[in-house]
C-alpha cells in the first residue's frame, strides 16, 4: 500500500512538471493579452527538437536547451500572425497546433523508437532517505527541482519587476500602455518568446525524462490541459504549482490503476485528467470575470 | 448548442460508416478542431463554410496522395493544412 502511494505521489510530481512549465508559459502569454491554443504544438516541437539534440550530441542538457530554443522560435510564427498581422488568436493557435503536430512528426520520423539515457535522476543526498517524502520529492531530474523555483521566478518577474508591470498593463489595456509610451507589440513578442522557451522545456521534459523516447503526438493533449490549468490557477503562477500537481496526480493515478490491474476500461481511465478539467472549470470557471486580464484575446490597433 | 452537438454526432457517424467502415479509437484525427477553423474562416456564413470545408478537404486528400506516392509520413497533411490556414489568417490582417 505504501509502495503504491509512493509511486502515485512521485508520479504526480514527475507528470506535473511538464504541466507546470506549460502552464507558466500560457500564464505569461495571457497576462500580456494573448491566448495561445497552439501550446500543444510548441510542446511537440520542444519535445522533438530536444530528443533529436539529445540523440545526436549524447547530452540531455543540450536537449533541454535545444527544446527551449526550438519552442521559442516556433512560437514566433504565432507571434508574427497574432501581433504583427493581427490575426484571430484562437484560430491561429489551433493552426499552430496542427503545424506543430505535422512538423514534429516529419522531422522526428527517423527517431521513432530510438532510446536515450535521458535526463539523469539526481537524488539529493541526505534528503532522499526520508521515508515517503524522500522518494516523492528528492529523487528526480534537474527539471523537476527547477520547476518550483521557475514558478516563483515567473511570479517575481510578473508582479515585482517593471517589465512585469508593463506586460500586465498591455494585457489589461494596451491602449493605455501605448499612451504611456510603451510598445504593446514589442511586449507581446517578448512575452510569447519567453512562453515559447517554457513550452519547449515542457515538451523536452516529456521526451527526455518522462517517456525517454519520441512518438508522434506524444503530448496527448497536455498543452490543452495547461490552457485549462491557467483558468484553474486564476492566472497566478504560484497557484499553477498546486494545479499542476493535482493534474499530474490525475495522470499518475490513471497509470497506477492500470499498473495494478484495476478492472476498469483503460479508455475510461484515460478520460480522468480531462474529466477533472471539466469539473474544475465548471466549479471555478466563473471566476474568470474577475481574474482574467481585461484585454485577453482582443486585437490592439495602434490608431484606435 | 443542442443542434450543434447533434451535427457533430452526425459527422462522427459519417466518418465511421462512410469513410472508415469500422470503429477505431483514434477515429477523428483533429476534425473537431478543423471544424472550428472552417467555421471561423467562413465567419459563420453557410456558403462560406462549404467553400472553406472544400478547401481543407482538398488539402487533406492531397496530403493522402502525397503520403501514398511520395513516401511522406501521414502527418505531413497537418503541415499543409497549417500553412493554408496561416496564409488565410495572415492575409486577413485588421479585418476586424
Amino acid at each position: 500500500m505504501i509502495a503504491v502511494l509512493r509511486s502515485l505521489l512521485s508520479g504526480a510530481v514527475l507528470s506535473g512538471t511538464p504541466l507546470l512549465y506549460a502552464t507558466l508559459a500560457e500564464v505569461i502569454g495571457e497576462r500580456a493579452g494573448v491566448v495561445n491554443l497552439g501550446l500543444e504544438g510548441v510542446m511537440l516541437i520542444g519535445a522533438v527538437a530536444g530528443f533529436i539534440a539529445a540523440v545526436e550530441t549524447g547530452s540531455a542538457a543540450a536537449g533541454v536547451v535545444a527544446g527551449a530554443l526550438a519552442g521559442a522560435l516556433f512560437n514566433m510564427i504565432f507571434a508574427f500572425l497574432v501581433v504583427t498581422r493581427r490575426a484571430n488568436q484562437l484560430a491561429t493557435g489551433l493552426a499552430l497546433m496542427f503545424c506543430g503536430v505535422g512538423l514534429s512528426a516529419l522531422i522526428g520520423g527517423r527517431y521513432v523508437g530510438s532510446r536515450i539515457a535521458g535526463l539523469p535522476d539526481l537524488p539529493i543526498p541526505g534528503l532522499d532517505g526520508i521515508p515517503l517524502l524522500g522518494p516523492v520529492l528528492f529523487r528526480h531530474d534537474a527539471l523537476v527541482y527547477a520547476a518550483g523555483p521557475v514558478a516563483v521566478l515567473v511570479w517575481w518577474a510578473l508582479f515585482r519587476t517593471r517589465w512585469g508591470l508593463v506586460l500586465r498593463s498591455v494585457g489589461e489595456n494596451p491602449t493605455a500602455a501605448f499612451a504611456a509610451g510603451r510598445n504593446p507589440y514589442l511586449v507581446q513578442y517578448q512575452a510569447l518568446f519567453v512562453a515559447g522557451l517554457l513550452g519547449g522545456i515542457a515538451g523536452a521534459h516529456l521526451s527526455l525524462a518522462l517517456a525517454r523516447t519520441w512518438a508522434e503526438w506524444m503530448t496527448a493533449g497536455r498543452g490543452f490541459i495547461a490552457v485549462a490549468l491557467v483558468i484553474f490557477s486564476k492566472w497566478q503562477p504560484l497557484r499553477a504549482i498546486a494545479g499542476a500537481l493535482l493534474f499530474g496526480g490525475a495522470i499518475s493515478l490513471q497509470l497506477q490503476l492500470q499498473a495494478i490491474g484495476v478492472p476498469i476500461s483503460p479508455f475510461l481511465l484515460d478520460m480522468l485528467p480531462y474529466v477533472l478539467s471539466l469539473v474544475a472549470l465548471a466549479a471555478w470557471g466563473g471566476a474568470r470575470r474577475h481574474a482574467a486580464p481585461a484585454s485577453l484575446g482582443r486585437v490592439f490597433q495602434r490608431s484606435g | 448548442m443542442l443542434i450543434g452537438g447533434g451535427l457533430a454526432g452526425l459527422a462522427g457517424m459519417a466518418e465511421v460508416s462512410a469513410i472508415q467502415g469500422r470503429l477505431r479509437t483514434s477515429l477523428s484525427p483533429g476534425y473537431g478542431y478543423t471544424g472550428f477553423l472552417i467555421s471561423w474562416m467562413a465567419s459563420g456564413h453557410p456558403a462560406g463554410i462549404l467553400a472553406a470545408a472544400l478547401l481543407l478537404a482538398v488539402t487533406t486528400a492531397g496530403g493522402d496522395i502525397l503520403q501514398m506516392t511520395q513516401a511522406l509520413p501521414g502527418s505531413v497533411v497537418n503541415i499543409l493544412m497549417a500553412v493554408t490556414l496561416f496564409a488565410v489568417l495572415g492575409s486577413r490582417s485588421g479585418a476586424r
